[in-house]
Order: structure tokens, then sequence, then C-alpha cells
């Protein structure tokens, strides 16, 4: 065959030696055409991606809340304490060998012995009522040995064998411990985190199918290129490519859109939230957590080229000349 | 032996290179039980230039899609410069695609594309650089004299210009077989004349060109080998002309 008039024989792509620039341009193609056919339409591309990020920012923001939730209840676990009331008929001397038994424990952090007086003490401060503790003929109050268990208290079965135990030493009156409530807290935390991980994968599903759904629709309306194109030599690979990238960029932006949605939020929920755990005699930075929230772009990226695989993928073959 | 016979042997029939290009035979396609193509055997050489004639629905489009592999026959084999298409894996599909030109009776240019950006579209499929692509679309715009219009959409053309940038973009990888279904369908008789001097052009370089038409005027005057289909089979005529011009019937 000769060659046609000024036109010299061009080397072929596909060689060996040319694979690699070639798939990087094909690459780069369908990354810049694809970008610019989501900038030609900015009103449909926003609200897709508004929708997206608006979907994502609810499961991120929840994270926040369950991860803060669980740091408070280590925390209060960490603090907390049982208190032994001892028997008035308790010497001190007695009362300090239980305080060095109980500080042999396994199972005890810490152990400190407070006397009747330090007692009386501690209640004048606590309640305010002083006329009424110096009327008192006698200290009404007994000597108490506070422990710290190691133990997560919340468990419900190991905590109380614990406080059977402390009931049975001898000059032992009362062993004391409210577990309700912090039982209700870790429950209340182990719901929040199945919660988030149920939330996370129906509203993930989610934005992959508007993803998915915002491809076909794509795929639609450049349904004349796409046939031409497969009938002037384009691989699936080829057709595919500018549609996944697509959905990547659906991913990106909604990625951001989620997590700058997060962080305003967060930002506008700090005060209140801080008094709320300076109650429970807590710290909080809720914003520290919205930094790293930025987890959600990669994330969304993933969602964004999943759905765009599962929209692309049966749709494509179906337009196949053969 | 006062003569010693030369134990050379003049070879009388030596094997000719296999000038086939395209080969179908027992080939049947059908749609809903209707057979639009029955039974059709022959060859065509490399290098030929062939028209396919027959009434309207006479399977000539049809023809023409299962040597595009656009559609797959009902039965039989085509094979095309060596391929067995239906044994082709389909990874394999895309690639022969691209030794095929079409050139449709009405263009499919796309709409949002330039005439560059149309012609351009083969050369940047196959992964080709924008410096290589844009010397060989000038130049194949050039020959069908549309280099002014390089930048223009195709609905700012006439119809005679739309063929012709399908013309261009269906020659510009160099393919080995061009097909042209009615391309002349749309158009006057002198613009018709004109479009197939550029399939003779294309011919001329070495291409393989069927071309599908039912202007029977236009395809007696060019004097080229004719497969004329009737009700979707083949008419053998002139058979000893034909053999020369590379057309033969199995």
């Amino acid at each position: 065959m000769r060659n046609t008039a000024g036109a010299a024989p061009l080397p072929d792509p596909m060689s060996a030696k040319m694979v690699l620039g070639t798939y990087s341009r094909f690459h780069l193609r369908a990354m810049l055409y694809s970008l610019g056919q989501l900038l030609q339409n900015p009103l449909a591309t926003g609200l897709t991606v508004l929708a997206m990020g608006i979907t994502l920012a609810l499961p991120v923001a929840l994270d926040v809340v369950v991860k803060q939730i669980s740091q408070w209840s280590t925390g209060i676990e960490n603090s907390t304490q049982m208190t032994l009331f001892l028997d008035a008929t308790t010497t001190e001397v007695q009362a300090k060998q239980l305080l060095q038994q109980l500080r042999r424990w396994p199972e005890l952090q810490s152990a400190a012995y407070i006397s009747r007086e330090q007692a009386l003490e501690e209640f004048r401060e606590t309640t305010g009522v002083d006329e009424v503790v110096d009327i008192l003929a006698e200290n009404p109050l007994p000597a108490q040995i506070r422990v710290i268990p190691k133990l997560r208290l919340s468990q419900r079965g190991a905590s109380d064998a614990l406080i059977r135990k402390l009931q049975a030493l001898p000059g032992v009156s009362i062993a004391d411990l409210d577990l309700h409530w912090l039982q209700r807290l870790d429950s209340l935390s182990d719901l929040s985190w199945r919660l988030l991980w149920l939330l996370s994968l129906l509203f993930g599903l989610g934005v992959a199918i508007i993803a998915a759904n915002s491809i076909r629709q794509a795929i639609e309306n450049q349904r004349d290129s796409i046939e031409v194109s497969m009938l002037v030599g384009a691989t699936r690979s080829y057709v595919r490519r500018p549609f996944l990238y697509t959905g990547l960029w659906f991913g990106l932006s909604s990625g951001v859109i989620a997590w700058i949605c997060v962080n305003l939020s967060l930002l506008y929920l700090q005060q209140p939230a801080g008094r709320l755990a300076s109650l429970f005699n807590q710290e909080l930075s809720l914003f520290s957590y919205g930094l790293s929230s930025a987890k959600v772009i990669p994330i969304a990226c993933l969602l964004g080229l999943l759905g765009a695989r599962a929209g692309v993928g049966r749709y494509i073959r179906h337009l196949e000349p053969v | 032996m006062p003569f010693s016979a030369r134990k050379t042997t003049p070879i009388l029939n030596p094997p000719k290179p296999d000038m086939r290009i395209i080969q179908l035979v027992g080939v049947s396609k059908g749609y809903d039980r209707h057979e639009v193509l029955s039974g059709l055997s022959f060859q065509i050489d490399k290098g030929s230039m062939i028209f396919i004639s027959g009434h309207s629905g006479a399977g000539k489009t049809t023809l023409l899609k299962l040597i595009g592999f656009v559609e797959a026959a009902s039965s039989g084999q085509v094979i095309i410069n060596g391929i067995n298409l239906s044994r082709i894996k389909p990874r394999a599909i895309p690639a022969f695609r691209r030794q095929i030109g079409m050139v449709f009776q009405d263009y499919r240019l796309l709409a949002n594309h330039t005439v560059f950006d149309n012609v351009s579209l083969p050369l940047v499929i196959a992964g080709y650089r924008h410096h290589e692509i844009a010397s060989r679309v000038r130049a194949d715009l050039s020959r069908v004299d549309l280099l002014n219009k390089a930048g223009a959409y195709p609905v700012t053309l006439s119809g005679g210009e739309q063929q012709r940038v399908g013309i261009a973009r269906a020659v510009v990888n160099k393919p080995a077989i061009l097909l042209a279904d009615e391309p002349t369908g749309n158009l006057d008789p002198e613009l018709s004349l004109e479009i197939m001097r550029f399939f003779q052009e294309f011919h001329q370089t070495g291409t393989t060109v069927l071309i599908a038409s039912h202007d029977h005027t236009m395809i007696q005057r060019m004097d080229y080998p004719v497969l004329h289909l009737h009700h979707g089979r083949l008419e053998q005529a002139q058979t000893g002309r034909h053999e020369l011009k590379g057309l033969r019937f199995l």
C-alpha cells in the first residue's frame, strides 16, 4: 500500500517501547475530558456533588460524636472508685492492715484510707452544712477505704464479683459503687458504634448509587459518541475510562464538601459540647476530631469510583455493536 | 547418456501469495426468522474496488455490517484479512475494527466535535501523539478539500462536506479495507461523482474499497466489479472480467 501524499508512516503507539506513554496519554486525556464535561454543566454537577457530600457528612459527624462518647466513657471508668465503709469496731491499725492487703490485690489500681475525721471534713466541705456538723455529739461517719479497680466497671459480671469479694473482707461494712449510669453510658457507646457502622454502610451505598446514576445519565448523553468510537476501534477500557474519572471527580469534590460541612458543624457545636463535657470533668476538643475526619475524602473517592464502575460496566456492553 | 536429462522441473503453476482480504463462505444472516442474506460465498483480493448493488432491502447494508463486524453472521464464515470473525476473541475486536474504515450514509459525525476532532477520532483512540494526529488529519482534510473547515462544526457543513469529513475520518488511520454504505445516497450527481473520485484515489493507494449503492448509472459508469444482491442472494454476473479485478465467486 502506498503512503498518502505528505504523510509519513506513524510509529505504532502500542509497540512495547511506546505503550507506557500511550496509556499515560489515554489517562491524562480521560481525566481532563471528564473534568471538562463536568464543568460544562456546573448546575447539574454542583447538585450531584452537594447531594453526595451532604449524604457523607452525616456518618462522618456521627463518627466524631461516637469517638467522643467512647473517650468519655473510658475516662470516667478510669477515675471511678469504689468506697469500702468500715465497721465501727474496726480500729485504725486494722484498717491500715486491710489497706496494705488491698494494695497487693491485682484487681485494684490503688487504695487509699480515709479516717473518720477526714470523712467528716470532706462531708463539711461538699455539703456546706457546718452548723449541723458542729452540733453533732459525735462523728457518725465511718472510716473508709477508697479503691480504684483496674477492670472495666461496666462489665457487669466482673464488677459484681469484685464488690462481693470486697464486701466479704473482715472489717468491711458496706462496699459501694453505683454502676448503673456507667453501664448505661457504656451501652450507649456500643450502640452508637453499631449505629455508626450501619449508617456508614447505608449512606456509603447511597453515595455510590448517586454516582452510578449520574454516570449512566452521562453515558446516555454521549451515546452517539460512544457508538461511533467503538465502531472505529475504541476498546471498552478506552470508553469506560473518562466515566471512571468522572466518578473520581464526584467522589473527590463530595468528600471535600462533606469534610467542610462536618468541620463547620463542629465549630458551631464546640462551645455547648465543651460545657457539657466540663460537667463530667472531661475535656473536649471536637475540632481536633474534625481535622482527622479528612479521611472521608479518600473514602468518597473510592465510593465515587465504585459507583462509576457499577454504572458503566453493563451499560457499555449494551452499547457495543457486537 | 548423450543428453543428460536435466532434473530441473520448471514450476508451471507456482503458488501465488494469498491475495484474499475478504472471504465469505456460506454466510447467512437473519433477524427474527426473517432471512436477510442467504448462502453468500465469494472472495475479494487485496487492493480491489468492488460495488455492491441491489434493490432496497436486498441486504447491501447488512453485508457491509458483516464484513465490518458491526453484526455477526447467523451462519457461515466471514474471514477478513486472515481473521475468522466467528472465532475472534472479544479483546481482539477493537484492533480488528481499526483495520476497517467505514463511511455511513447518514455520515454519523459527532455534532459537538469540530471537523478536526471528528477526523482525528480514530487516531486518538489508537493512541497517537497530538503532533502526529495534527499532521495526519491536516493531510487528509487537504485531500478532501476541507482544510479550511477544520474548526467548523458538522451542523454548519453541507451534505457533501459532511460526507467528505466522514471519508477523511474513515481513511485517516490507513485502514486495509474501506467500507462505504450508500455514500452518495443523499447527494446530487455532481457531488456523487466527486465523492467517487475520492474513493478511487484511496483505492489507488492500495486500499480495498467496497461501496454499497443502488445508483446503477454511477456503477456502470465506474466500471468496477459488482456484487449484485437480489433478496439476500448473490446474482453471479460476468465472472471473467471480475476475476481479473479481484472478485471471485465460490
